[in-house]
This record gives structure tokens, C-alpha cells and sequence, in this order.
């Protein structure tokens, strides 16, 4: 599903250029769950920006489902990305004005699903990371877990067949942790395909295979 | 700690850039536009401020005439001397003559011919009412020998140069000769009296017949206290009673105080037209405060927007201790400095403002009144107010919260203050769109004025002043001018149009009291193709001649009525020929023909009757309809043949439009000002929309970072933004289009013929104000939705 070769990132500021990934090239086959692992900037967060469609790289080959998409410009990485791939990331990300069903309603909106099947799907979705009770509130009245397992139904409710997810639990007690980690095991063995960046060798166990990176590059990879 | 503050307060402005330049830019434009009005205001406040100001009174006559009330500051010749004389407590009294009533004089001063339409005949007192300082001449003799005269300092430049014109002599209409007595500095602009040529009251022929009758001449007088105004006032109605009788006065008298003459002086009839309006001014007031009250909102607004950006510096100051007294009187130093760079700059912009202001407006303001006291003592007084309304939300807001809700950065997004900032944006989009009505309405009927049907076709005619003319000059001129190629056809006549008619009153029969108003105005040729008049039947009134007598050998005069007079008769136009109807003016006086109805004076008015007729009254105009063509040898050549039969006269003259064009002055110039005080209005307005939007998105660039990565398209995004302040901009229409409408109404009932007010003005109005916003609006909108969303949504 997802194959990059010889990847290069740089950032360039006034004074240095910071070499972010540097000739890297991994595989990811459709279904499945892969953890990335690094010390604190080492390009993790760079890496999945850019699998994620985010941001544009300087160098390299990105094939997603075998269609080079290195070169897309703004508007086909963002038709691509708002079929096929959700996020989940380390601060939820949920926008303060719009209650939890909104919020998990969004991506069907930008899709144009219509109105009764969006209701459909997003109830159906809330069921399943047990929030349905919290529907009509607004996030900044829900603990850090459960915004998290919203920003997890938000990522999936368009039935993407990529989940990126950056740090989901950095910002989580174990307890809720795992709940979050239970729901993304879930939807892996459902047949989504999940990249997940963390910093905790207990998540990590939960993937199939973990890449350790360095500095910009793959140090080793080990299959859990 | 003040010292401190201050410094503080310099740095975050200059860190700040575009908020500041934002914030200082809009307060000081709304400061430059209320300075310049309150200049204006302070001008109209130091009018008359005469030495003797408090003592100094006019008589102000209550004319009950045809049913109507009028008002005239003109009073009989009689009345002066004869008060002067019976009551010790006037200690002086000067009547005044405006020169022809209004009709231009012609000075000669040698070989040179001038204009003037400011030359008063004033009895010897004026020089001690009005304090005149004279540069020449003796000021207790100056203006008691017929034949004299006072030339204002700037008349004698431009008559005698640098010579000392003391005893040198000028002549008037070419029959009398006057000897200057003195020189006296100008009047100021701020003088209701503005006579630039002050002759003796004993020249002019008006003073030898003492009337109790004919109302012309302004008099003024002093009191040698001025509680002795009731005394004199109470002795007013005996006097006319003594001299009079009481059967038979049209007229009663009473005292106007200087400090009242230039603002409450709308409804009387004066000859200056240095008139102020108390009512408008009020206006003016309130508009001045309103744009202060929207840059300080503008303040307000960008400046609370920002508050929560800095909620985090507060938030530590907190707990690191800081009291909320501290921050209060930090947040206000900042205010502050701020309000008093805009006080600088809108100083600085209303002082360039001055000659834009006089051009837009037809006032007059010096920049005398800058030095005005009244304007120094109010302007820190300005500053310290400014300071305490437009700091006091931000100041509150910011030193209001608690530690821990400014720590949470992007939390303490209250209802409250989002509430009240929205508010203060539909405040001023509300004031804006009453102002962008207002313009549309005022120039639709400035636009229907001047192309309404009038009824008669003021362009291409010429009005030439007859003055000192003598009757064989007269008819020399109108033969030379008739032959003159460009002219189509010539008339002499008392007035034309809306100048110089007299009036009179139109009787059904002897029971109807009251009668109807009308102008009749002398004609001598064929007035209805000069100005293209309607005859709807009969003639046109015959030239006069010797043989057009009764019997008993007095007169018989023709007139032609217009068909409103005929209307009100009551009677059909064919009817009314050969009648006499009860006009007023001569017993043998018949109608030989109709006209229909034209607009003779502003559209103000409504049309009413009008007649032309023979009788014996001055004529005072060649009327001349000239040919389409090059107006300037057209002129020059009427003038070579006024010159040519009267070599010694100045060639005065108005074009019928023109003169027209200017009974809608005061419209025009009301329209102009509410144009640029709208763009200005708008402007400050969309200066705290900006920064505004600037807040908002920028307070909103998480949620769009993550709209973008959910798939939101840029269009959606700018979108989203934009529709916010749209509903905002909606709000402000619905609330300014009820106020608009009543006060656009009452504007439009000033004219007798005026547009209807129509959905598509405020359509309009609110579809520029939608369109000003998006554009102020979209450039943040667009700006934040192509950022891309990863810087966004970067974890920290
Ligand atoms: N916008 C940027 N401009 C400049 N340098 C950047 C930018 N974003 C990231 N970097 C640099 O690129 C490198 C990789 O950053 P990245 O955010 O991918 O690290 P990370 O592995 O996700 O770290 P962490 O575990 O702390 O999240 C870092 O050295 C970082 O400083
Ligand atoms: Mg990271």
C-alpha cells in the first residue's frame, strides 16, 4: 500500500538547513499495523506528514496503492487523502466549536456524503468507541481519553484504508491508553491498514511490525 | 512603576506593527474627523464677539402678511431714531441698508469698474456698535456727512493700492459720488455684519422719507446695560400704537440679542448670509461624537481581540503576583500612549482637512479657530476621556482573569467578549450603512432636481443686470444684443425666475381674507420664448404705450396668469381672459392670457401662482436666450456691446441655470459632506473589521489546519471565515435599514418635489457593505486557508 524509496525531507530556515529524513525508504503492505519508534526528533512526525499526504517531500519515490504521488499538487493530494486516509493525533485536534458529533461528522461532509447517511454512520461509529451518550457535547467537557477515542471515531467514519496515527496516547493515563489502542487493534484486524508514531514500547506491542528510526533514517526494523 | 509602564507600552506598539498601525491609523482618522467638526462647531460657537456683544441688539419685525408669518430683521426707517430718542437706555442706534436690497452696486475708482454686492448705508453709530477699527479717518465724523464712505481695509488695497485713500472720492452707479472718510480693518469671517463699503445713511435716497411703513432696514442698537432689554421691548408696541394706530400695522417689533443672530437666524430675513443653523449644528455634534465613539470602538475592538493573545503574559504577571490594580494601570498606560500618538496624527490629518472641509461643505473655517482656547483646554481633556472609554474594556477584560484561565492558552474564549466584539462591528456596520443610504438617497434627488421638467428651460438664457441703466441705454443694449448673432430672442423684465419678483396676493372676491401668495414680475417683450414658457390661451402682456388708458385717463395694464393662479380663481384658462381679478396690483389690471405652470423657485417649494404683467415696476434684467455654441465669444461679445453703450459700467450678469444650480447649494454641500464623512466612516470601519478578521483567523488556524486535513477545500475555508462576518454585516442591515428610512424621510419632506424612497437604496447599501466586508474580510480568510496545515497543527 504504501512504498517510498530514498525519501528526503529538508527544512530550511534562515540561518540552517535541518536534514528531517534522509534516504529513507520503507514499505507498508495493506493491513497492516505498523508502529514507528525514534527518539525525540528524529523525523517521525515528518514521516507520517508526509505518508499522510500533509506535506510535500524534496526527494524520492512515494507510491500509494501503486500510483506515484509524489508530485501531486495540493488539490490531488487532498482528493486522495480525504477517501483513503484518517488521522489520529497526540493533542485530538477537535475543533472547540462543534460537538462531538459534529466533529466526527466533518470528513463525511467534506466528501458530500449525504445528510441521512452521514447520521447513520457517524451514530454507528460513536457506538462503536462507546461516546454516543456524549453526542451533542463539546470537547473541552470530555476527559483526554474519550476526546480520543472522538478523534478516533472521526478518523475512521470515512471507512479510510489508512489510519495515521501520531503519539494517540501522549497525552493519555494507561487506563485510557489502552482503551485507545484496543479500538485502532480493532480496526486493524477489521482490515484497516495503520501507521501509529509512539514513544511507548507497551503500544508498540500492539503492532505487527515496528521501524526504529535515527536521525532521518531506518535504523532497524523488528516484527513484534 | 509609571515610568515603567510607559516603557512597556512603547514596546509591545512597536512589536505589534500592524495592530498598532491599525489601531493608531483608524483612531486617528475618526480624531481628525471629529477635531475638524469641532472646529467648526468652536467657529460657530465665537460668532459676533464684539466688544460690546452683550449690549448690542437688532430689532427682529413679526410680519403677519397674506396669512403667512414671516420674520425680518428689515424694520422701518422710522423705528431707530424714534426709540433712540424716548428711551434714555438705548445709548446707540444705527439702521442699515443693504445696497439695492441685493442688487449689485458698480463702484468706478477712476478708470476702474468693480462689483459689489456688500455695500451698506449705516447711520454714524455702527462705527461704536460694532467697534470698528479704523486704520484712517476720524471715527466720530466718519459717517455723518451724506456722500461719504468706509472702506474696508481690503477695498482700499484694491481700489487705491498702497496709497492712503483718505478723502479720495469713488462713484456709485454712475450718479453719485461719494468721499472716502476712513478706513477700517476687515470684519472677521465670525462677523454677522459683513459689510466690506459702510456709505453715510444720509446718501442714500431711502433715508430722506422717514416711514413707519416699509420694513428694510436692519437696525441695530446698544444698550448701555443689557438688562435693559424689557424696558425697551415693553415700550415697542406703544411706540407703534402712538405713531401708528393700532388698526393698520402689519407688523410688531422685538429685540434679537447679538449672541442669538447667527444661530437662530434660519427663519428671519436678513441681508447677510452669514447665518448659522443651531439645528444643523446639533447635527454636526452629534456626528462628531459618533465618529469619535466608532474609533474608539475601533479601538476597543482590535484591542480586545488582542487581549487574548496576551492572556498567557497576564497569566504569568498573575501568578508571579502581579495585582489586578497593576495590570489595570498598565493596560490603560498603553491605551494611553496609543490614543495620544492618534490625537497627534488626527491633529495633524483635521488640520490638512481644513481646506477640503471648506470645499466640501461652503463653510468657512479658519484656521484661527485652531488657537481658539476652548480647542486646547478640550483636547487633553479629549486625550484623558479617549483614554478611559476605548481602554476600558481591553483593561478589564485582560485584568479579569485568573491565572489559570489565561494560562490555558486558546480557553478563555469567552461568550462574553466574543458577544461584545461582534456587537461593536454590527454597531459600526450599522452606522455605515445608514451613511451609504444616506448618500444614495441624497444624490437620487439631487439627480431628479436637476432633471425635472421645470416648465420652462433655465439653460442657455442669460440674465444681464440692468443696474444704472437709463431707459435709452436699455433699449440701445437690447438692440445691439438682439443683433448679435448667437441670439435667439431678448426680454426685459423686473426678475427672473426665483429673483426679484414682487409679491402679492390673489383674491377670489372681496369675502376670501386670506387669499393666495403670488409673484408677479414685470415684463417688457416676449418673456414665453425666452424662456420657453407653455401659452395655454390668450397673449402675452403688450409693451406699454402711451395710449393704453381708461376713459378717466388712469392706466390699463395686462397680465397673464399661470394656470395654478387660475386654478385658484376657480375658473378654466379661456374663462379668466378679460377678467380682473382682484390681484393687488391696479384696479384696471386685466388678464390677457395663461401660461401653464413652471417651477419659478426651488423645487423646495411647491409651484404657486405666478403673473407677468405691465405695470409700472423697475426693469431690472435683459433676458437674453442664446444659441448653443462657444459660450466664452459669446459672452465676451455681449459684453463688447454692453460696453460699448455704456462704457463706464461693469458688464454684470447670471446665467439662468446657474443661478438656479445655486438654490440647491446648501443641498449639494449637506450631500457632499455626508459622502466623505460615510467613506470615512466606512474606512474606520473596515479598519477594525480587519484586524478582526486578522484575530479570528488567526484564533482559528488550528480548526482550519484540521479542516484541511479532513479534506476541506480552500474556497470552503474562506468560505466558513467569511460567512461570519457577512451574518455579522446582515445584522447591521437589518438594524440601519428602519433608521435610515425615518431619518432619510425627514430630509426628503425639505423638498415639495421629491423621489420616493425604494427597496433597491437599501439593497444597495447593503450589498457594498457586504461586498466592503468580504473584501476587508477575505484577504485574512484567504491568507489563513492556503497556510498549510501542518505548521498548525504542529504538537507542542
Ligand atoms: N517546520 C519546521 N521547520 C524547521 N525544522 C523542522 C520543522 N518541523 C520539524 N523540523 C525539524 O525536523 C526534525 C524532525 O522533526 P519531527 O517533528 O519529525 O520529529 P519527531 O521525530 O516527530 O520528534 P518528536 O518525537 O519530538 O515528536 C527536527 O530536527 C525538527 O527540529
Ligand atoms: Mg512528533
Amino acid at each position: 500500500m504504501i512504498k517510498i524509496t530514498e525519501l528526503q525531507k529538508f527544512y530550511r530556515t534562515e540561518e540552517v538547513e535541518t536534514v528531517a529524513l534522509n534516504n529513507l525508504s520503507i514499505h507498508v503492505k495493506g493491513g497492516e499495523f505498523v508502529a514507528v519508534m525514534g527518539p525525540s526528533g528524529c523525523g517521525k512526525s515528518t514521516l507520517l506528514n508526509i505518508v499522510g499526504l500533509l506535506d510535500d517531500l524534496d526527494n524520492g519515490s512515494y507510491l500509494f496503492n501503486g500510483i506515484e504521488v509524489a508530485k501531486f499538487n495540493e488539490r490531488k493530494r487532498s482528493d486522495l487523502r480525504k477517501h483513503n486516509i484518517g488521522f489520529v493525533f497526540q493533542s485530538f485536534n477537535l475543533i472547540d466549536e462543534l460537538t462531538v458529533f459534529e466533529n466526527v461528522e466533518l470528513p463525511l461532509i467534506y466528501t458530500k456524503v449525504p445528510a441521512a447517511e452521514r447520521k447513520k454512520r457517524v451514530e454507528e461509529v460513536l457506538e462503536k468507541v462507546q461516546i454516543m451518550h456524549r453526542r451533542n457535547h463539546f470537547p473541552q467537557q470530555l476527559s483526554g481519553g474519550q476526546q480520543q477515542r472522538v478523534a478516533v471515531a472521526r478518523a475512521v467514519v470515512n471507512k479510510p484504508k489508512l489510519i495515521l496515527a501520531d503519539e494517540p496516547t501522549g497525552n493519555l493515563d494507561s487506563n485510557n491508553g489502552n482503551e485507545v489502542m484496543q479500538l485502532l487493534t480493532e480496526l486493524n484486524e477489521a482490515g484497516t491498514t495503520i501507521v501509529m508514531v509512539t514513544h511507548s514500547e507497551h503500544d508498540a506491542r500492539y503492532a505487527d511490525r515496528i521501524i526504529r528510526m535515527l536521525d532521518g533514517q531506518v535504523l532497524m526494523e523488528t516484527v513484534g | 512603576m509609571i515610568r515603567n509602564h510607559f516603557k512597556t507600552a512603547w514596546r509591545n506598539l512597536l512589536k505589534n506593527k500592524l495592530f498598532s498601525l491599525l489601531n493608531i491609523f483608524g483612531l486617528a482618522l475618526g480624531l481628525a474627523a471629529a477635531l475638524l467638526l469641532s472646529l467648526f462647531i468652536i467657529q460657530e460657537h465665537s460668532f459676533d464677539r464684539f466688544t460690546n456683544r452683550e449690549k448690542i441688539f437688532r430689532y427682529i419685525a413679526h410680519i403677519t402678511y397674506n396669512g403667512t408669518n414671516m420674520l425680518w430683521a428689515g424694520v422701518p426707517n422710522a423705528i431707530g431714531p424714534t426709540v433712540k430718542e424716548n428711551m434714555p437706555e438705548v445709548q446707540r442706534s444705527a439702521r442699515t441698508l443693504l445696497n439695492g436690497f441685493g442688487d449689485n452696486a458698480s463702484i468706478r475708482v477712476g478708470e476702474d469698474a468693480f462689483i459689489e454686492s456688500r455695500l451698506y448705508w449705516a447711520d454714524p453709530d455702527i462705527v461704536e456698535i460694532f467697534d470698528l477699527n479704523l486704520l484712517h479717518g476720524n471715527r466720530k465724523t466718519a459717517l455723518t456727512e451724506p456722500n461719504t464712505i468706509l472702506l474696508s481695509e481690503s477695498k482700499a488695497k484694491q481700489y487705491f493700492g498702497n496709497e492712503n485713500p483718505l478723502n479720495k472720492t469713488v462713484e456709485l452707479d454712475r450718479n453719485t459720488t461719494l468721499k472716502v472718510t476712513g478706513v477700517y480693518a476687515d470684519l472677521p469671517m465670525t462677523s454677522t455684519f459683513d459689510a466690506e463699503l459702510i456709505g453715510s445713511f444720509s446718501t442714500s435716497g431711502y433715508s430722506k422719507n422717514i416711514t413707519w411703513d416699509n420694513a428694510s432696514f436692519e437696525t441695530w442698537i446698544m444698550l448701555r446695560d443689557p438688562d435693559d432689554r424689557k424696558k425697551v421691548e415693553s415700550y415697542l408696541p406703544k411706540m407703534i400704537e402712538d405713531h401708528v394706530g393700532s388698526e393698520g400695522t402689519y407688523y410688531t417689533l422685538s429685540l434679537q440679542p447679538l449672541a442669538d443672530v447667527h444661530q437662530y437666524s434660519t427663519e428671519i430675513n436678513t441681508y447677510s448670509n452669514r447665518k448659522g443653523d443651531a439645528s444643523q449644528l446639533l447635527q454636526l455634534t452629534y456626528l462628531a461624537i459618533a465618529l469619535l465613539l466608532m474609533a474608539a470602538i475601533n479601538y476597543m475592538n482590535l484591542a480586545t481581540a488582542r487581549a487574548q493573545q496576551r492572556s498567557k503574559e497576564v497569566g504569568v504577571s498573575k501568578t508571579l503576583g502581579a495585582r489586578r490594580k497593576g495590570l489595570l494601570s498598565k493596560f490603560y498606560a498603553e491605551t494611553a500612549v496609543l490614543t495620544f500618538i492618534a490625537i497627534g496624527i488626527g491633529l495633524a490629518l483635521a488640520v490638512m482637512g481644513i481646506p477640503i472641509f471648506n470645499a466640501l461643505s461652503g463653510k468657512t473655517l479658519t484656521y484661527d479657530t485652531l488657537s481658539h482656547p476652548i480647542f486646547w483646554v478640550g483636547l487633553p481633556l479629549l486625550w484623558l476621556s479617549l483614554t478611559l472609554i476605548s481602554g476600558l474594556y481591553p483593561a478589564l477584560v485582560l485584568s479579569s482573569y485568573t491565572p489559570l484561565e489565561a494560562l490555558q492558552k486558546g480557553k478563555v474564549t469567552r461568550a462574553g467578549s466574543i458577544l461584545f466584539r461582534r456587537a461593536l462591528v454590527v454597531l459600526q456596520f450599522s452606522a455605515s450603512i445608514v451613511l451609504i443610504v444616506g448618500v444614495v438617497i441624497m444624490h437620487r434627488q439631487m439627480d431628479f432636481m436637476s432633471h425635472r421638467k421645470l416648465g420652462y428651460n433655465p439653460e442657455n438664457v442669460l440674465a444681464i443686470n440692468l443696474g444704472s441703466l437709463n431707459e435709452q441705454e436699455r433699449d440701445a443694449l437690447r438692440n445691439r444684443i438682439g443683433a448679435l448673432a448667437p441670439t435667439r430672442s431678448t426680454v426685459v423684465s423686473q426678475a427672473f425666475p426665483g429673483k426679484g419678483e414682487s409679491s402679492h396676493t390673489l383674491r377670489k372676491d372681496d369675502s376670501d381674507k386670506q387669499g393666495a401668495m403670488f409673484y408677479a414680475n414685470r415684463v417688457d417683450g416676449d418673456i414665453e420664448e425666452v424662456l420657453e414658457l407653455k401659452l395655454l390661451a390668450g397673449r402675452m402682456v403688450k409693451e406699454r404705450v402711451d395710449s393704453d388708458t381708461t376713459q378717466e385717463g388712469g392706466w390699463i395694464f395686462e397680465m397673464v396668469l399661470n394656470k395654478h393662479a387660475v386654478d385658484y380663481l376657480g375658473l378654466i384658462p379661456e374663462e379668466v381672459i378679460g377678467k380682473k381679478p382682484l390681484a393687488g396690483i391696479g384696479d384696471n389690471t386685466y388678464v390677457v392670457g395663461v401660461v401653464d405652470n413652471f417651477n419659478y423657485a426651488s423645487l423646495h417649494n411647491p409651484m404657486g401662482a405666478y403673473a407677468f404683467t405691465n405695470t409700472p415696476q423697475r426693469l431690472r434684467y435683459l433676458l437674453v436666450r442664446f444659441a448653443t455654441g462657444d459660450l466664452r465669444t459669446t459672452l465676451r461679445q455681449y459684453e463688447q456691446a454692453f460696453k460699448q453703450v455704456v462704457p463706464d459700467a461693469p458688464f454684470d450678469y447670471t446665467f439662468l441655470d446657474s443661478h438656479l444650480e445655486s438654490l440647491y447649494l446648501a443641498d449639494r454641500q449637506t450631500a457632499s459632506v455626508l459622502l466623505a464623512f460615510s467613506i470615512l466612516a466606512v474606512f474606520v470601519g473596515c479598519l477594525g473589521l480587519f484586524g478582526l478578521a486578522a484575530f479570528t483567523a488567526e484564533k482559528r488556524t488550528k480548526e482550519i489546519g484540521v479542516r484541511k486535513v479532513l479534506g476541506a477545500t480552500v474556497t470552503s475555508l474562506v468560505r466558513l471565515i467569511s460567512l461570519d462576518f457577512v451574518k455579522l454585516v446582515v445584522v447591521a442591515f437589518v438594524i440601519a435599514c428602519p433608521l435610515s428610512y425615518w431619518g432619510f424621510s425627514r430630509w426628503l419632506d425639505n423638498f415639495a418635489y421629491r423621489i420616493d424612497i425604494q427597496w433597491w437604496m437599501f439593497a444597495a447599501a447593503g450589498l457594498a457593505a457586504v461586498v466592503i466586508a468580504l473584501l476587508t474580510v477575505s484577504f485574512q480568510a484567504i491568507k489563513a486557508a492556503v497556510a498549510n496545515p501542518v505548521e498548525s497543527l504542529r504538537d507542542e
